[in-house]
């Protein structure tokens, strides 16, 4: 098997924080919005929606979960709805542009001794 | 100083534009001062005019370190920015007071005299300058040898002033002894060769810069060791016609043996160890025509480095051992004819990658760091029966590179190949863009993403997902960690001294031929080349007596 969620050697705080933080962090919060969002259609039954939103929530990753437990869920107090997505997206998105902040610039100069 | 006042990025950019601009003729500024860029290893401009009184602000826009020196002395970077390496990003003006034309060098990058290498002109004031056109020097290269021996020391006490008595076609021979020297060639077909491979030995004392410096056409360098320079063992600079033949370089403090804005060349049954940058590196050629072949490159940052060696440049029947990574063919904007393609790299041992921490290095060769063989950001390459193996993270990577361009990995072949003990994946590709790859028939046991080989292979199926985002974040973390310092590389002055080499055959005997048409002089038949036979025992580590034991 290949080793997916191995980090590179030297396995230094960096890349655990890039190969696993950021990585595998969206697919957690895939996996809890989509779960959510799953549960909460699984009580509307009769809605002729639910398919479809199903659908949506399953194949567009990330966004069809958190567009739904923002818009549509109904059984799920909003407040904690909110609050769900938006600890989700900072959690990730924090952490990510100060990754992109670190790793986008320049190297510095080649010393030579 | 200026470089306190001015925005760097206003500055680089105008100094891309005044580069972009000047191409073939004087940059002139009638009202004082003019930008020049110093890139990896060139002026932009590099010609430039000035009047009397006005200056030139050289900044350095490479990733390597340069400095600015004037022929005659009369001025240089080491006077006015008060240290003789200028770093990336770093400036300084110049301001010339006298009339007259004044050829400038960089001594890291070019000889002296202002020929050749990394050097321009500067036309002070209302005097009369017309470039030379053709080749540089009145001097023509030679197909045959004149049949002239200069010996050092018996007939001349240094190795320079040998080379300087020879004429095209001669042969400058050297005795056995260590000569603390750095040489500068500039005549082309000149054969410089030792009596003895291990005897001959040039050694800079870690103050001298390159071992021997080429700036002629044809120029051959066989049979000597050059150890302990600041820069280069053998450093061949805009030539057309070199060969390298039964060298060894070790523990240089950036290239071991090295050829850069050079075509038509062969490196051949030489070794290079011990360099924080790449042990044999060929760079900036289009096409290239320079084959590397039975070569050795060990306990370096990279084992074989190609940075924009775009076309007919071949890599084969070599061994990489015990470097931070073995094989990269890397694109980089800030040398020209961008992006590095068409390299093949065939039968070759790539092995100990990264793993066992004793080769030297610097921070770029750690971004890559456990990587057998790196394509970042080129196009192209075919990698065929090579035996990659015990690389720390990843056997055959490939990325794409974000430069002033985006750079993606792309149609590359990767087929026949034996890649097997990689700490991470034995076959990897991340990034975007680092689609049209196609892997066939190599022996390995994992790959990043899973079914690389399966999905993409060389012939029928292929699919568009063909990269991988764990590989691409490995990389961005391994940038950071550079980035703040997150690291340590080795001291090049002390790693391993190399065994004793084979000398060349026939010894100070041996025939004399100049550097001229050496591609076409090489029957390459890749056709014959197959993996490396210790793949065999690769693949099956239990010895055969063993296994009869059974």
């Amino acid at each position: 098997m290949p080793s997916l969620f191995s980090v590179s050697a030297p396995a230094t705080l960096f890349q655990i924080w890039f190969t696993v933080y950021l990585y595998l962090l969206p697919f957690l919060l895939y996996a809890t919005w989509a779960s959510l969002a799953l549960m909460d259609l699984s009580e509307r039954s009769g809605d002729p929606a639910r398919v479809a939103w199903g659908a949506f929530v399953l194949l567009v990753p990330l966004l069809g979960g958190a567009w739904y437990l923002l818009g549509a869920a109904q059984t799920i107090k909003r407040s904690a709805r909110i609050a769900i997505v938006l600890t989700g997206l900072v959690v990730w998105l924090l952490p990510l542009a100060a990754g992109v902040w670190l790793a986008g610039g320049p190297l510095g100069p080649k010393a030579l001794s | 100083m200026i470089a306190q006042h001015v925005n760097k990025r206003v500055i680089a950019a105008l100094c891309v534009a005044a580069g972009l601009c000047g191409c073939g003729k004087p940059q002139q500024n009638p009202t004082g001062t003019v930008l020049v860029s110093m890139a990896d290893n060139s002026f932009s401009p590099a010609i430039v005019r000035v009047p009397v009184g006005g200056s030139i602000l050289f900044m350095n826009t490479g990733r390597n370190d340069h400095n600015v020196t004037a022929v005659d002395k009369s001025w240089s970077s080491e006077k006015t920015f008060g240290n003789i390496k200028m770093n990336p990003g770093d400036m300084t003006e110049i301001v010339l007071g006298k009339q007259g034309v004044y050829p400038f060098y960089c001594s890291f990058h070019a000889t002296p005299d202002g020929k050749a290498g990394m050097v321009g002109v500067a036309v002070v004031g209302d005097v009369q300058y017309t470039p030379p056109s053709g080749t540089r020097g009145i001097l023509a290269t030679v197909e045959q040898p004149t049949g002239v021996t200069r010996r050092v020391p018996q007939d001349y006490p240094t190795i320079q002033n040998g080379v300087d008595a020879a004429n095209p076609g001669d042969l400058v021979l050297i005795d056995k002894g260590e000569y603390n020297e750095a040489v500068y060639v500039t005549t082309p077909s000149v054969t410089l060769r030792g009596v003895d491979r291990n005897a001959v030995i040039l050694d800079g004392k870690f103050e001298l810069g390159t071992g021997i410096m080429v700036g002629g056409n044809g120029v051959v360098i066989e049979n000597m060791t050059a150890r302990n320079y600041t820069l280069n063992g053998f450093f061949w600079t805009a030539v057309q016609g070199f060969r390298g033949s039964y060298l060894t370089a070790y523990n240089n403090g950036d290239y071991g043996i090295y050829a850069f804005g050079s075509t038509d060349g062969l490196f051949e049954h030489s070794l290079a160890s011990g360099s924080p940058d790449s042990a044999f590196y060929v760079g900036q050629c289009a096409p290239c025509r320079v084959v590397l072949n039975d070569v050795v490159g060990s306990y370096s940052g990279l084992g074989y480095s190609g940075t924009n060696s775009s076309g007919e440049m071949y890599v084969l029947n070599s061994r990489f051992v015990h470097n931070r990574s073995g094989i990269a063919t890397t694109t980089f904007d800030i040398e020209l004819e961008p992006p590095g393609r068409d390299t093949t790299i065939v039968g070759n041992v790539v092995s100990d990658s990264g793993l066992d921490n004793e080769a030297a290095g610097f921070y770029a060769t750690e971004t890559l760091a456990g990587t057998g063989i790196a394509m970042v950001g080129t196009h192209n390459n075919h990698v065929e029966h090579n035996l990659v193996m015990r690389s720390r993270n990843n056997g055959i990577l490939m990325l794409p590179i974000l430069d002033r361009h985006y750079w993606p990995s792309t149609g590359h072949v990767v087929r026949h190949n034996t890649v097997l003990g990689s700490g991470r994946a034995d076959l990897a590709a991340g990034g975007l863009g680092t689609i049209g790859n196609c892997f066939s028939e190599n022996v390995y046991r994992t790959s990043l993403p899973w079914g690389l080989e399966a999905l993409n292979g060389c012939r029928g199926l292929r699919v568009p997902i063909a990269s991988d985002l764990s590989t691409t974040m490995t990389f961005f973390g391994a940038i950071a960690q550079v980035r703040t310092g997150q690291f340590t590389v080795n001291d090049y002055r002390t790693r391993p001294v190399p065994a004793a080499q084979p000398n060349l055959p026939g010894g100070a005997d041996a025939p004399v031929r100049p550097a001229v048409h050496v591609f076409a002089g090489i029957r390459l038949d890749l056709d014959s080349i197959k993996t490396p036979a210790e793949s065999t025992a690769a693949l099956n580590p239990v010895p055969a007596v063993a296994r009869k034991e059974q």
